[in-house]
């Protein structure tokens, strides 16, 4: 026999989702167009520095911008 | 009438280390539950009424006298309330 307790519910809350946004630190965009995790903006400054692969890799992308 | 509870929808559960976690895909929450309401919660699989829950909870854990139904019914309550648990009037 187990000793009994009172049922509880400890803990009940939203699931917060990270995404390219929140995770690839100082590459985002700070006024995308997508209402992804609540529409949020990328709060940190964008990225400004040189990029991988020199400059031949798939730039000149077809994003939409600010 | 007896009001019978069951869960919602099919949930995906994990136990661990005295705690049942219980991930709603759909409405995006994570609820944890301690362990004598996991036990409840994997009864509630199948509907359930209370005189039910309370006969098998019984068999498993030494409960005293007194308040284990109104402490459950509380419980049930705020299931309903948090969307995991529904009842039907069988």
């Amino acid at each position: 026999m187990k000793e009994y307790q009172r049922p509880l519910v400890l803990e009940h809350r939203p699931i917060r989702f990270e995404t390219a946004q929140s995770w690839n630190k100082g590459h985002g965009n700070l006024n995308h167009p997508g209402t992804g995790n609540g529409g949020i903006s990328y709060p940190n400054p964008p990225y400004t520095g040189p990029h991988n692969g020199g400059g031949n890799g798939n730039g000149n992308g077809n994003g939409k911008g600010n | 009438m007896t009001i019978r509870y069951v869960r919602s929808k099919d949930y995906d559960t994990v136990h661990m280390e005295g705690e049942w976690v219980i991930l709603d895909a759909d409405q995006f929450t994570v609820t944890k539950l301690n362990e004598t309401g996991g036990f409840y919660w994997s009864l509630l699989a199948e509907p359930q009424s209370a005189e039910e829950l309370l006969e098998k909870l019984g068999s498993h854990y030494s409960v005293p006298a007194g308040s284990a139904r109104e402490e459950l019914e509380e419980f049930l309550l705020h299931l309903v309330r948090c969307g995991l648990v529904e009842h039907e009037a069988a």
